[in-house]
């Protein structure tokens, strides 16, 4: 089987998707929130707001966080994760 | 300890050369935001709230306004309403309404120190006896300051509008009933449940600690001067000029072109000088009189009126095999946000097991508002808390497994192609490097035999920063060149960043001369903190050399009629195909004639650095009479990545050692029953001065970050982690009592030895 890009869902959001991971077709990060909500309604919402990651809000791409949010390419086997934005002192 | 000189690889990198501003600031020329004088510059001073929660009935201004010298009043009412504007600010996000009602309080006051109006006047005197003229009618309210009692179902609602808002879940409706808790975290790893049921020793612990201020040494300020044409001009201390910047335009609700961020030197921020608190206030008082006005805090309002980290509650529970393999982890935390929402619990959330490999965990975190003071970043925020829990249940598991802790750690350790708890893999990380140093050092291999001593070591993590950086550097025609940023410089940033130009150049570090500018005159660059300039700012500086060194060959290529494809750049000269030799210096005195000036220019925005760990080992010895604690000896070893200026280096971990010190054995806000600051001066409040501290050893291990050209891995952070937790083991080493709530005060460790000796 052809690899895909993997969602590890958060887990406040398992209850939208009954998976804690969830195999996508996407090429980008906005491509695969798309086909979560299509799938499991709900899931934009949780993650947007106005056309851009809600603030707060991360996504890490191959362990490495992305600097183009929604715009984020994903390689096929990409591994997407959704974290709380981070800061410093 | 620096790494070994005759095995650097590099010219500049490594070395240690006198900072660029150091001659400015040990001769006192250096200018501070205090410092700031301008033509018909007016004095302000501000109202603050004597109570910790209370309604304001109304504010009448009346007899202030009337004294001779004041010029101009300000209340919330001058202040734009703002509505539940959410915005993104560079390092973090801001709930604009909050933001704009913890500047200048609106319905309600809600800590002790809340700003509750402004005045200007001819003189600071005058300002100060007009504030206290202003007349203030209050609703008093009963104060909510511990977190357990504010996340009760029936605790009195500090905000109105706020509703728990869980990471990863739409945002809740306004219909849901008010609450305290404004943020829920939730992170899983694994199978709790079966990782529990496979440990064979399982260790349960309660932890509590107080709040805590950063101690910057320079207070907050702020003189503005609002242009008939209006424009704003804001020449403020703060850690970033960008953000400080975009806060001051968002409250005052002009566009963010309008504004322009003079920053002065910077006397220590350590996170708490991101927010803004006095420059919109300025601005509106500078409005209204047609002349700057200047704002300087006092001691006691940096501690009521300004940010502090949490104080916090937290339970973690580990489980382990009897060999000393970790199987599960729980833990729940609640940060107090203070005021208003925006605690570091999210971070805390996410280091909690960011040491160890912990296949089956949970965490759960709360971010819960309390009348205190609207918390702020506090170096690696969040990640002190859960260090010092986390770290004295690890030690508490070595006792009762009989394992060595390093031992422990080690077999446990967080490595390249660990899953964290919330998610993500680890890239190359050196803990297990700085575990070993600490093992192998002569300190932790010297026996300790003396009666109430005791030896603790502890771990810490922090992810570090990237984030946006600019800068640009012009080839001046005598070889030497300027070094424009937008990074505010704390701790040596100016020459950390010119030694990464130089390096790439190949030319001297004092052929560099580093500025740092206002907003107008360069690019956008996020904050100094999240150890990340040296780090990021680093990246657009050889970035900006690189742009150098091209532009650089293109005139070489034309002194030589070749084409540039035939020349090279290399150890400070250009090279031609017949192996022709331009130095650096020699070209730029070309420029003129070739061409012109050349500008090179450099951005960064690398979001993911590196993260950092550090290992601490410590020897305590403990007052049974008086429950007083002594530092004999301390060694830090952190992963430093590449130390650009080992100097440099050092002198943040022994910073954030001392810090963490404070933190663990004395520092604390001390409340009434009303909610009020008790110790709001450096004489009740105890941090740590050099009579209380040894020389902080260090040792830097040098695990390059993949990420940056020259390996650079932020170190300004995670040495403040692990000093709690390693005090705390090692007075359990010394007297046999295990301490559970920060500070480790006197009186707090002599009820525990008294609970213990009876």
């Amino acid at each position: 089987m052809a690899a895909m890009p993997r969602v590890y869902i958060p887990s406040t959001m398992r209850t939208l998707t009954g998976h804690d991971i969830v195999d996508v077709t996407a090429t980008n990060v906005r491509e695969a929130i798309d086909e979560l909500e299509q799938r499991f309604p709900g899931v934009k919402a949780a993650l947007c707001a106005q056309n851009r990651l809600m603030p707060g809000i991360s996504v890490v791409v191959d362990g490495r966080i992305g600097t183009l949010g929604l715009w984020q390419p994903l390689s096929e086997d990409a591994e997407v994760h959704f974290v709380p934005a981070l800061g410093g002192g | 300890m620096a790494p070994d000189v005759k095995q650097r690889k590099y010219q500049v990198i490594g070395t240690r050369p006198v900072r660029h501003d150091g001659v400015d600031k040990v001769t006192g020329r250096a200018k501070y935001g205090a410092d700031q004088r301008l033509a018909g510059m007016l004095e302000g001073a501000i109202l603050r709230s004597p109570h910790a929660h209370a309604r304001i009935r109304r504010i009448d201004t009346t007899q202030a306004q009337a004294m001779p010298g004041v010029r101009a009043i300000v209340t919330a009412a001058d202040f734009p309403e703002q509505g539940d504007r959410i915005v993104e600010l560079g390092e973090g996000m801001a709930n604009m309404r909050h933001l704009s009602a913890n500047v200048m309080a609106r319905e309600k006051v809600l800590y002790k120190g809340h700003a509750v109006a402004a005045v200007a006047a001819d003189n600071v005197h005058i300002a100060q006896a007009a504030a206290q003229r202003i007349h203030v009618e209050y609703e008093v309210l009963p104060a909510v300051t511990d977190v357990r009692a504010a996340m009760r179902e029936d605790s009195l609602i500090l905000n109105e509008e706020i509703r728990t808002q869980a990471f990863g879940s739409a945002p809740a409706s306004p219909d849901a009933k008010p609450t305290n808790i404004a943020k829920h975290f939730v992170f899983e790893l694994g199978d709790l449940a079966q990782g529990f049921g496979s440990a064979e020793v399982v260790i349960e612990r309660e932890f509590d600690t107080s709040t805590v201020h950063q101690g910057y040494i320079e207070p907050h300020n702020a003189t503005v001067s609002w242009n008939a044409d209006d424009r704003v001009t804001v020449w403020m201390s703060t850690q970033g000029s960008f953000t400080a910047r975009q806060q001051t335009a968002e409250l005052l609700q002009i566009p963010v072109s309008h504004v322009k961020v003079v920053p002065m030197e910077i006397g220590g921020g350590f996170g708490g000088k991101i927010s803004v608190y006095l420059p919109p206030v300025a601005a509106l008082l500078s409005k209204k009189t047609g002349r700057p006005v200047r704002l300087v805090m006092s001691r006691a309002d940096v501690f009521q009126g300004t940010g502090p980290t949490p104080g916090s509650h937290m339970r973690v529970k580990l489980g382990v095999k009897r060999d000393g393999t970790i199987v599960a982890g729980d833990a729940w935390i609640a940060f107090e946000a203070g005021a208003y929402t925006g605690s570091p619990i999210g971070p805390a959330c996410m280091c909690v097991f960011s040491c160890y490999n912990v296949p089956n965990a949970r965490v759960e975190g709360f971010d819960v508002c309390v009348n205190k003071p609207r918390t702020s970043a506090y170096r690696a925020p969040g990640s002190t808390h859960v260090a010092f829990a986390i770290e004295t249940v690890v030690d508490e598991i070595c006792s009762q497994i009989g394992m060595d802790p390093l031992t422990f750690r080690l077999k446990n350790a967080a490595r390249e192609g660990i899953r964290r708890v919330d998610g993500p893999v680890y890239g190359r990380v050196g803990l297990e490097e700085t575990l070993a140093a600490i093992q192998a050092s002569e300190h932790y291999r010297t026996p300790l035999p003396g009666k109430y001593q005791g030896r603790g070591v502890a771990s810490g993590f922090w992810f570090n920063v990237g984030l946006k950086s600019s800068v640009s550097a012009t080839v001046n025609f005598d070889g030497t060149v300027t070094l424009v940023e937008g990074s505010t410089d704390i701790g040596g940033t100016r020459t950390s960043i010119a030694m990464q130009l130089a390096e790439t150049l190949g030319i001297a570090v004092e052929d560099v001369t580093p500025t740092v500018v206002d907003t107008d005159s360069v690019g956008y660059t996020d904050v100094t903190g999240g150890s990340r300039v040296t780090f990021a700012t680093g990246i657009a500086a050889v970035e900006a050399a690189k742009d150098i060194q091209r532009q650089l060959v293109q005139r070489a290529a034309l002194l030589w009629n070749v084409d540039p494809s035939a020349v090279r750049y290399e150890a400070g000269s250009v090279w031609g195909p017949q192996q022709q030799c331009l130095r650096f210096k020699e070209l730029a005195a070309e420029l003129p004639t070739t061409g012109g000036p050349i500008i090179g220019r450099g951005t960064s925005s690398e979001a993911t650095q590196g993260g950092a760990f550090a290992t601490h080992c410590v020897d305590v010895e403990v007052d049974p009479d008086l429950a007083k604690v002594t530092i004999l000896r301390y060694t830090a070893a952190q992963d430093v990545g590449t130390a650009i200026h080992p100097s440099y280096v050092e002198g943040q971990l022994q910073g954030g050692v001392v810090q963490g010190i404070g933190w663990a054995l004395n520092e604390e806000y001390s409340y009434d029953d009303q909610g009020a600051m008790r110790n709001p001066t450096f004489l009740d409040y105890r941090m740590p001065t050099c009579y209380d501290v040894p020389m902080i050893d260090t040792i830097l291990v040098e695990v390059p970050d993949p990420q940056h050209p020259y390996g650079v891995r932020g170190v300004g952070e995670v040495p403040i982690c692990p000093p709690p937790a390693a005090i705390a083991n090692a007075i359990y080493q010394a007297v046999g009592v295990r301490m559970r709530h920060l500070p480790m005060s006197p009186p707090r460790l002599w009820a525990e030895l008294s609970k213990n000796s009876s």
